[in-house]
C-alpha cells in the first residue's frame, strides 16, 4: 500500500432510490472494504443504507451536502489535508454556472485547496486551470441528469504521493469497466 | 438403581482384570490351556443379566481390549508353527457357550488372516455358530464383536481376501445375514418382560440401536459396492428386513440409517422403491421426519450439480405422490407444523432440481393451501406453521422472483398469514425483483406485482406500524421498482407508470414521501428517452400528472417539491424534439416561485433556494421572453429581500448570471446587479466581519470584466482591491478572527489569480 501513497476514492451522486436502483455490479465487485484509506463523497447519496455502506469501506469517509441530501446536517464544503495535498470537496449545485471551470476556480480560491472535487453534473472530468486541479467523479450509478445527454457510471481513485497524484478514472462503458490513468502535480 | 449398576460393573470389571492378569501370565509362560481357561472366566462375566445396556457396554469394552491381546497372541502362535485349525477346534471345548463363541470368533478372525481357508468359508461358519446365543442383549454384543473383528477381513473387492472376484457379494451376504439376525434379536426385546416395563425396555432398545445399525454402516463402506449392487441386492434385502419386522422402533431407526449411510446419488436413483416401502411401515413410524431428512439431503446434494439423473427419473412425481398421500391422511389434524415442514423440504428440493419450473412450485403451494385451510378451519394454525408458510413463499423467490406472479396459489397462501408476515413476504418479493434487476415490461405483470405486495403499499385492515428505519427501508425498496420499467412503446411505458401512480397515491403521505420522487424521476427519465430517440408525442397529459405529483409533494415537503419542480423545468428545457412545452416549463417555475413565497419560512432554506433558482433559471431557454423576464425579476426580488443583508449581497451577485449566460447577454443588468450588491456590501462592511463580501464581489467583477466587456470598470476593480487590502490590514477582535483569516486567504488567492492572468496578457488594467 505504501508504495502507491495514500489512496483516495472520489465518488458521489448515487441518487438511490430516487433515480437509480443500485451501483453497477462490476463496480460493486471493486468497491470493497480496505482498498482505500480515504473516501471523499460529493453528495446526493440518496439513502442511509448507502451512506452506511460508504462508511464501511474505509477509515476516513467525508461527505458534503448535495441538493437532494435532506434531513442531514452535512457541511456545504470541506477541506481535507492528506500529506502535501489540500483537497476541497463540494457538491457543486451551489456553484454558478454549474460545472463552469472559472466558477469552480473561484471556489478553489475561497477554499485554498490544491485540488477541488465536485459533482452534480453527472459527467466525469479531470481538468487543470490556473495551475490548480479540478476533478468531477461523475455519478457512480449513472443517474439521470438533465445536464447531460448520457450519464456514464463512473468514479475515481487518486493515489497521493508527495506532490504527485496519479488518477484512475473508472467508467462503465458498454457493460465493461474501463480504467484511464493520468497524473497531476501540486503547484507550488 | 444407578448405584447398583456402578457397583455391579465395578465387581465385574475387577474379576475381568484379575482373570486377564492371570491370562497374560499364562501366555507369557506359553501355557495356552491355562490362558484359555482364564479367558473363558473373563468372558463369562458377560453372561450377566443384571446389567443395563450402557453398563454392559462398558464391560464389553474392557473385555474387548483383552480379547485383542489374545488375538495377537493367536496370530503369533500361528507364525510360530501352531496349526490354526487345531486352535479353532480347541476353543470350542470351552464349557459355557458365550465364552466358547467369543473365543471362536477371535480365532476365526485370525484364521481368515492366515488365508489357509477362504474368508467366505470361515465367515459362514462363524455366522452360523453365533446363532447359539439367543438372548437379545448378549446376542447383539456378540454379533457386534463379530462385526468389529471382521471389519478389515471381509473379502471385499480389492482386499487381499477376495480370492475369486465374488468377494463383495459374499461380504454383502454376511452383513445382511448379521443384520437380519440382529434385528430379530433387537425386536424380540420389545416383547419380553411385563407391560409395566415397556418404557424402560424401549429406552434400553434405543441404547442398543447402534449395534444393529453398524451392519448398514459396514455395507455402505464396502469398496466393491456400486449403484448396481445397491439397487439389485442391498436395498431390496434391507428394505425387506425392515418392513417384515413390523416393529416401529426398528423401522424408524434403520430407514434413517439407510438415508445417512448411503450416498445421496444412490437415493436419487432408488427413490421409487424407497418411497414405496414407506406406506408399508408401522403406523406409528414418523414417515414425515424420514422424508424431511431425505428431501433435505437430496436438495443439498442436487445443489452441487450432477442432475442428469433428474432427467431420467420423475423425482417430482414420485415424491409428490408420497407426500400427497400423507397429506390426505393427516391434514386437519395436529400435525400441521410437521406437514408444512415436509412441504418446505419438498419445495427446496424442487427448486434445486428444477430451478425454473414454476408449475411444480405452484403444485406444492396448492397442497400446502389444502393443509393450511384444513388447519385453519379446525382452529389449529399456530406460529410455527405460519413460519413454515413464510419459508414456502420465500424460497422460490431466490431463483424465480417475478415468475411467482404466475402462481395462483401464492397469494392464497399469503392470505393466511398475519400482517407482519405478509409484509415480510412482500418485502422479500420486492427485494428479489430488485436484486434480479428484472425488467417490468407489461401492465399485467406490474398489476400482479403490486397486488402481491399490497401490505407494503397501503394500510390494510390488520396493519401494524413499522419501526422508522424499517419503514424507510421498505418504502425505498418499493420506490426502486419504477426504475425497472422498460417497455416497447411509449404508450406501454406510460400505462405502467400510471399503474404505479394510482397505487402509490393510495399509500398516504408517509409512503408518498418516498415513492413519488422516484416516480417523478422515472417519468423525467422517460421523457428524456423519448427526446433522445426523437419520438414526437403529446406530452400534456404526462406533464399534467407530473404537475399533480408536485402538488402532492408540496403538501408533504415544500423544499423537496421546489427541487423536484426545478428538475422538471430543466428536463423540459433539455428537449430537442418535443420543443414546444415552454409554457409547461413556465408553469413549473411559477409553481416553485409560489412555494417559495407561501411555504418557505426558514432563512437558510430561502437563501439556498434563491441560489438554486439562479443556477437553474440561468440555464433556461425554452420559455417565452416576456414570461422569462418576469421570472428573472421575481428571483432578483427574492434575492433582495433576504433577511440578512449579507445574504442579500451574496444572492444579488448570483443574480448577475441570470442576465449573462448561454442564452442572455445583458451587460447593463449585470452592471446593475453588481452595483446594487456593492452598495449593500458597503453597508455590511461597517462591521469588519463582512469584509469577505467584498472579496466575493471582487471575483465577480473580475469575471464579468473578462466575459461581459463594458459592464465593469477597471477603476472600480482597482478601487475594491485597494479598499479590501486596507481593511484587511491590522488587528481584529478574537470573535471575528476566523472570518478575517478566511477573507485574507481568499484575497491572497484572488490576487494570485489576477497576476497569473496578467502573465497571460489579460487583466492588464488591474493593479493586483
Amino acid at each position: 500500500m505504501s508504495q502507491f501513497g495514500e489512496l483516495v476514492l472520489l465518488i458521489g451522486d448515487l441518487h438511490i432510490p430516487q433515480r437509480s436502483v443500485d451501483l453497477p455490479d462490476k463496480f460493486k465487485e471493486l468497491l470493497v472494504p480496505g482498498k482505500v484509506q480515504h473516501i471523499l463523497c460529493t453528495g446526493n447519496v440518496g439513502n442511509r443504507e448507502h451512506s452506511d455502506w460508504l462508511k464501511s469501506l474505509a477509515a476516513n469517509v467525508h461527505f458534503v451536502r448535495g441538493d437532494f441530501d435532506e434531513g442531514t446536517s452535512l457541511p456545504e464544503q470541506k477541506l481535507i489535508t492528506i500529506g502535501d495535498w489540500k483537497l476541497g470537496l463540494i457538491h457543486g449545485h451551489q456553484v454558478i454556472p454549474w460545472g463552469d471551470k472559472e466558477a469552480l476556480s473561484n471556489i478553489q480560491r475561497i477554499m485554498d485547496c490544491d485540488l477541488l472535487i465536485s459533482g452534480h453534473t453527472h459527467s466525469s472530468s479531470i481538468e487543470t486551470y490556473d495551475s490548480k486541479h479540478f476533478i468531477n467523479p461523475g455519478s457512480v450509478t449513472g443517474a439521470y441528469s438533465p445536464l447531460t445527454s448520457e450519464s456514464r457510471p463512473s468514479f475515481l481513485i487518486i493515489a497521493l504521493q508527495g506532490r504527485e497524484a496519479t488518477t484512475f478514472l473508472y467508467e462503465l462503458i458498454d457493460g465493461n469497466v474501463n480504467v484511464s490513468k493520468g497524473s497531476l502535480t501540486k503547484s507550488s | 438403581m444407578e448405584e447398583d449398576q456402578d457397583k455391579i460393573l465395578e465387581e465385574a470389571v475387577s474379576i475381568v482384570k484379575n482373570e486377564s492378569f492371570h491370562m497374560q501370565r499364562a501366555l507369557d509362560a506359553s501355557d495356552m490351556k491355562e490362558a484359555l481357561k482364564n479367558a473363558s472366566s473373563m468372558i463369562s462375566e458377560m453372561k450377566t443379566s443384571s446389567m443395563s445396556p450402557k453398563t454392559y457396554y462398558q464391560l464389553y469394552m474392557t473385555v474387548f481390549d483383552q480379547l485383542s491381546r489374545l488375538e495377537n497372541y493367536f496370530l503369533e502362535e500361528y507364525r510360530r508353527g501352531r496349526k490354526i485349525a487345531d486352535l479353532y477346534e480347541k476353543v470350542q471345548h470351552a464349557s459355557a457357550i458365550l465364552p466358547r463363541l467369543y473365543l471362536l470368533v477371535a480365532v476365526g478372525s485370525v484364521y481368515i488372516q492366515t488365508r489357509e481357508l477362504p474368508a467366505k468359508a470361515i465367515l459362514k461358519d462363524l455366522i452360523e455358530m453365533v446363532k447359539g446365543v439367543q438372548h437379545p442383549m448378549r446376542g447383539l454384543f456378540l454379533r457386534y464383536y463379530l462385526n468389529k473383528v471382521c471389519k478389515d477381513k471381509l473379502p471385499d473387492k480389492g482386499s487381499e481376501y477376495d480370492t475369486d472376484g465374488e468377494g463383495t457379494n459374499d461380504s454383502i451376504d454376511f452383513l445382511l445375514t448379521n443384520l437380519s439376525e440382529m434385528n430379530r434379536l433387537w425386536v424380540r426385546m420389545q416383547h419380553t418382560g411385563t407391560v409395566k416395563d415397556k418404557t424402560k425396555r424401549e429406552k434400553e432398545r434405543n441404547d442398543l440401536r447402534v449395534t444393529v445399525g453398524e451392519n448398514i454402516v459396514r455395507l455402505s463402506s464396502l469398496q466393491g459396492l456400486n449403484l448396481e449392487l445397491y439397487v439389485s441386492t442391498v436395498l431390496p434385502k434391507v428394505l425387506e428386513i425392515i418392513t417384515s419386522s413390523k416393529d416401529a422402533i426398528s423401522q424408524q431407526y434403520l430407514i434413517d440409517c439407510i438415508i445417512q449411510a448411503f450416498p445421496d446419488a444412490y437415493h436419487l436413483h432408488t427413490l421409487e422403491p424407497f418411497l414405496e416401502s414407506l406406506p408399508q411401515l408401522q403406523p406409528t413410524v414418523d414417515v414425515k421426519s424420514i422424508l424431511v431428512n431425505l428431501l433435505t439431503r437430496l436438495a443439498d446434494y442436487a445443489g452441487e450439480g450432477d442432475l442428469d439423473v433428474v432427467k431420467s427419473i420423475d423425482i417430482f412425481g414420485l415424491i409428490k405422490k408420497a407426500v400427497d398421500n400423507i397429506i390426505t391422511e393427516q391434514a386437519g389434524g395436529s400435525e400441521t407444523k410437521a406437514l408444512l415442514q415436509l412441504q418446505v423440504a419438498f419445495i427446496r428440493l424442487s427448486l434445486k432440481c428444477y430451478p425454473l419450473n414454476t408449475q411444480y412450485v405452484n403444485e406444492i403451494l396448492n397442497s400446502s393451501v389444502t393443509v393450511v385451510d384444513k388447519a385453519n378451519s379446525a382452529g389449529n394454525l399456530e406460529a410455527e406453521s405460519l413460519k413454515n408458510i413464510v419459508k414456502l413463499l420465500s424460497y422460490p423467490l431466490e431463483t424465480m422472483s417475478l415468475a411467482i406472479l404466475t402462481m395462483n396459489n401464492y397469494p392464497k397462501l399469503m392470505g393466511y398469514l398475519q400482517f407482519s408476515s405478509r409484509k415480510q413476504v412482500a418485502f422479500k418479493i420486492v427485494e428479489a425483483v430488485v436484486t434480479s434487476k428484472k425488467t417490468l415490461d407489461s401492465v399485467d405483470t406490474v398489476e400482479q406485482l403490486l397486488h402481491f405486495i399490497t401490505p407494503l403499499l397501503i394500510d390494510c385492515s390488520d396493519s401494524e406500524s413499522s419501526e422508522a428505519y424499517e419503514f424507510e427501508d421498505e418504502q425505498q425498496n418499493v420506490s426502486k421498482l419504477v426504475h425497472l420499467v422498460s417497455a416497447n412503446t411509449p404508450e406501454a411505458f406510460l400505462s405502467i407508470f400510471h399503474k404505479f401512480y394510482l397505487t402509490f397515491s393510495k399509500g398516504g403521505s408517509n409512503r408518498i414521501k418516498f415513492t413519488y420522487p422516484s416516480l417523478l424521476f422515472a417519468y423525467l427519465k422517460f421523457l428524456k428517452l423519448l427526446d433522445t430517440q426523437s419520438i414526437e408525442m403529446d406530452l400534456l397529459e404526462t406533464l399534467h400528472i407530473i404537475h399533480d405529483i408536485l402538488i402532492k409533494m408540496a403538501e408533504i415537503n415544500p423544499d423537496t417539491a421546489i427541487k423536484l419542480g426545478l428538475e422538471c423545468v430543466l428536463c423540459i428545457n433539455s428537449f430537442k424534439t418535443n420543443s414546444n412545452y415552454g409554457q409547461a416549463a413556465a408553469e413549473f417555475i411559477k409553481q416553485v416561485i409560489n412555494l417559495y413565497q407561501e411555504e418557505l419560512a426558514d432563512t437558510y432554506s430561502k437563501f439556498a433556494t434563491v441560489n438554486l433558482l439562479c443556477c437553474a433559471a440561468s440555464k433556461v431557454h425554452c420559455i417565452d421572453l416576456s414570461t422569462y423576464e418576469e421570472i428573472l425579476q421575481i428571483i432578483l426580488q427574492f434575492a433582495s429581500r433576504q433577511l440578512k443583508k449579507s445574504d442579500q449581497c451574496f444572492s444579488i451577485t448570483l443574480c448577475t448570471h441570470l442576465f449573462f449566460n448561454e442564452n442572455v447577454h445583458d451587460g447593463d443588468k449585470v452592471s446593475g446587479c453588481l452595483n446594487k450588491a456593492a452598495g449593500i456590501a458597503r453597508i455590511c462592511a461597517k462591521n469588519p466581519r463582512n469584509i469577505g463580501l467584498f472579496v466575493v464581489l471582487l471575483n465577480k467583477f473580475v469575471y464579468f470584466y473578462t466575459h461581459a466587456r463594458g459592464s465593469v470598470d477597471a477603476d472600480l476593480i482597482n478601487g475594491i482591491i485597494g479598499f479590501v487590502n486596507e481593511q484587511l490590514n491590522g488587528e481584529f477582535e478574537q470573535d471575528i478572527k476566523a472570518q478575517i483569516h478566511e477573507a485574507r486567504i481568499y484575497m491572497k488567492n484572488t490576487l494570485r489569480y489576477i497576476k497569473s492572468r496578467q502573465a497571460e496578457n489579460q487583466l492588464r488594467e488591474i493593479t493586483a
